[in-house]
C-alpha cells in the first residue's frame, strides 16, 4: 500500500538514519567542514550530479526493487559523495545512454541493501571483451553520507552469469572493489560428466557402495583461471592482483589468476 | 524473517541495533500511518491538520523511542496511540508552549496530495481503524477505547467495569490483537 505521505515517510527515514548515525560517532562536525581547503573547492568547481543533468538526458530512475529485507528501495538523483567519487573520471563525465541499459537497470535491482539507489551515477566501466560491468551509489540518506556504499556488478556475456559485491567508498578508492568470475564451463564436458557421474552412481547404489568422487569442473580449453574485474582510482598507477599484473584502463582493472581465493590488490600510484 | 514480520515491540527497541533502527521505524510507520491519520482525520476533521499532526505524532515517536519501554503485551501500538492522543489534545486546546518535534528534527509538515487528501476524507465516512474497532465484541471494544484512547489504567477500568483486573487486561490484549490482524490484512 503507498503511503499517505511519502516525504514525510523519506524524512522521518532519513532523520533515523542521521540519529542511528550520530549514536555511533559522537562528533557533530559535519565531514565537509573537515575537508582541506583545495578538496572543499574541487567539490565546489565539480557541483553535485551538475554535470550529468547538463547533458540533457533525463533522471534515469529504473525500479531498484526491494532490500534484503523487504523495504521498498528508491532512485534518487542526489549524487555520491564527492570527496571519494570524485577521485574516479567515470563520475565526472555525463551519464550516457550505455550507463542506462537494460543491464543497467537490472544491475540497479541486484543492489539491494541501502535503501537509496543513486541512480544518475550509474556508470558503465569499460571491461575486456566478454564481460560488462557497472558501478552503482548508494545510501541509506537521500543525501550522500558518510555511510554510503558502492557497488560493482559484473557480467559474463558468454554465459550470462553474473556477480554483484557492495562496499564501502573507502575500499573502493582503494581498489578493494572487485569481483572474481571462475572460468567458462565447458558445457558439452559438463553434460558428458554428468551423464558418467549418473551412470556411476547407479552401478554403485546396486552394489551399495558410497557416493562416487566428485570430478572436476571441466572449462574450455580457452579459459584458463579466474577473471578478476574491479573498480580503480584515477590516481592508480600500475596494479597487482595477487602478485599478478592487472590490466588498467580508464576506472577499470582486469587481472587473471590461477586459483580461486582471497584477492589482495597493490596499488602504484602514477 | 525480514523487518515486516518482526512486532511492533521488537521494531521500536531496534533503535540501539546500528543498521536496522532506521528501516525498523519505517516498517513501523508503514504499518500505522493510515491507523494514527484516520485517528486524527476523524478528531480534527480537516485532512491538513490530520496530516500535520500524522507528521507531529511520528517525529515525538521517532524522538522519543529510547524511552518506549515493551512493558506488556500490545505496548507499542499503545506508546504510539498514546503520542497521538497527546498530540490531538495539544492542538485541540491550541497551545502555543507547545513543543514541536518536527521543528525540533527538521521535519518539513507534510504536502497533502490529491490521492492522501480523499484518502483521508474517507476516514471520515469509511475508516479502517474505526472498521476496525466497531468490528470488535462490544466488551472488547469497550475495553481498547476506554484504555487506548482514554487512557485509563487497567486498575481504573477494572473498577469502573467492575470486573477483576486480569480480564481487564485479556479484553484489552484480545481485541488490539485481533484490531492489528485486521490492520495488517488490511495493509
Amino acid at each position: 500500500m503507498t503511503a499517505l505521505f511519502p516525504e514525510l515517510r523519506e524524512q522521518l527515514h532519513d532523520v533515523a538514519v542521521a540519529l542511528e548515525q550520530q549514536a555511533e560517532q559522537p562528533s557533530t562536525s559535519p565531514r565537509w567542514r573537515r575537508l582541506p581547503f583545495a578538496a572543499a573547492i574541487t567539490l565546489l568547481l565539480l557541483g553535485t550530479g551538475g554535470v550529468a543533468t547538463a547533458t540533457g538526458l533525463k533522471f534515469w530512475a529504473p525500479d531498484p526493487g526491494v532490500t534484503e529485507t523487504g523495504i521498498k528501495r528508491q532512485a534518487v538523483a542526489d549524487p555520491p559523495p564527492w570527496e571519494s567519487a570524485g577521485q574516479f573520471e567515470i563520475f565526472r563525465r555525463a551519464q550516457a545512454a550505455q550507463d542506462q541499459s537494460p543491464q543497467a537497470a537490472a544491475a540497479v535491482r541486484q543492489a539491494g541493501g541501502p535503501i537509496y539507489s543513486r541512480t544518475a551515477s550509474v556508470r558503465r566501466l569499460s571491461t575486456p571483451d566478454g564481460f560488462e560491468a557497472f558501478v552503482i551509489p548508494a545510501g541509506q540518506t537521500r543525501k550522500a553520507s558518510p555511510s554510503d556504499s558502492v557497488c560493482l556488478w559484473v557480467r559474463r556475456t558468454t554465459s550470462d552469469s553474473s556477480g554483484i559485491l557492495c562496499t564501502s567508498w573507502a575500499e573502493a578508492t582503494a581498489g578493494k572493489l572487485h569481483l572474481s568470475l571462475g572460468p567458462q564451463l565447458d558445457e558439452d564436458a559438463e553434460r558428458a560428466r554428468g551423464r558418467e557421474r549418473k551412470r556411476l552412481l547407479a552401478e554403485m547404489r546396486a552394489r551399495g557402495d558410497a557416493s562416487p568422487p566428485v570430478g572436476k569442473a571441466r572449462y574450455l580449453p580457452s579459459e584458463t583461471g579466474f577473471t578478476v574485474v574491479g573498480l580503480v582510482p584515477d590516481a592508480a598507477g600500475a596494479m597487482t592482483v595477487n602478485g599478478h599484473p592487472a590490466v588498467v584502463a580508464g576506472n577499470t582493472f582486469t587481472a587473471t589468476i590461477p586459483e580461486a581465493g582471497s584477492i589482495v590488490t597493490r596499488i602504484k600510484a602514477k | 524473517m525480514t523487518f515486516t514480520d518482526w512486532d511492533d515491540e521488537r521494531l521500536l527497541a531496534a533503535r540501539e541495533s546500528p543498521g536496522q533502527a532506521a528501516e525498523a521505524f519505517t516498517v513501523f510507520y508503514d504499518r500505522y500511518e493510515r491507523a494514527i491519520a484516520a485517528f486524527h482525520m476523524r478528531r480534527c476533521g480537516s485532512a491538513h491538520d490530520a496530516a500535520d499532526l500524522t507528521a507531529e505524532t511520528f517525529a515525538r515517536a521517532l524522538d522519543g523511542r529510547r524511552r518506549f519501554a515493551a512493558d506488556g503485551k500490545d505496548a507499542g501500538i499503545r506508546w504510539l496511540f498514546g503520542i497521538a492522543r497527546l498530540v490531538g489534545l495539544e492542538h485541540v486546546r491550541r497551545s502555543g508552549q507547545r513543543q514541536s518535534a518536527l521543528t525540533k528534527l527538521q521535519i518539513e509538515r507534510p504536502a497533502v496530495s490529491p490521492a492522501a487528501s480523499d484518502a483521508m476524507a474517507e476516514f471520515l465516512e469509511d475508516s479502517t481503524v474505526a472498521q476496525v474497532v466497531e468490528g470488535l465484541p462490544p466488551r472488547q471494544r469497550e475495553a481498547v477505547l476506554r484504555h487506548v484512547i482514554d487512557e485509563r489504567s487497567y486498575r481504573e477500568l477494572a473498577e469502573e467495569l467492575g470486573v477483576p483486573e486480569p480480564v481487564v487486561r485479556k479484553r484489552v490484549s484480545r481485541g488490539l490483537a485481533a484490531a492489528r490482524r485486521s490492520l495488517k490484512e488490511s495493509a
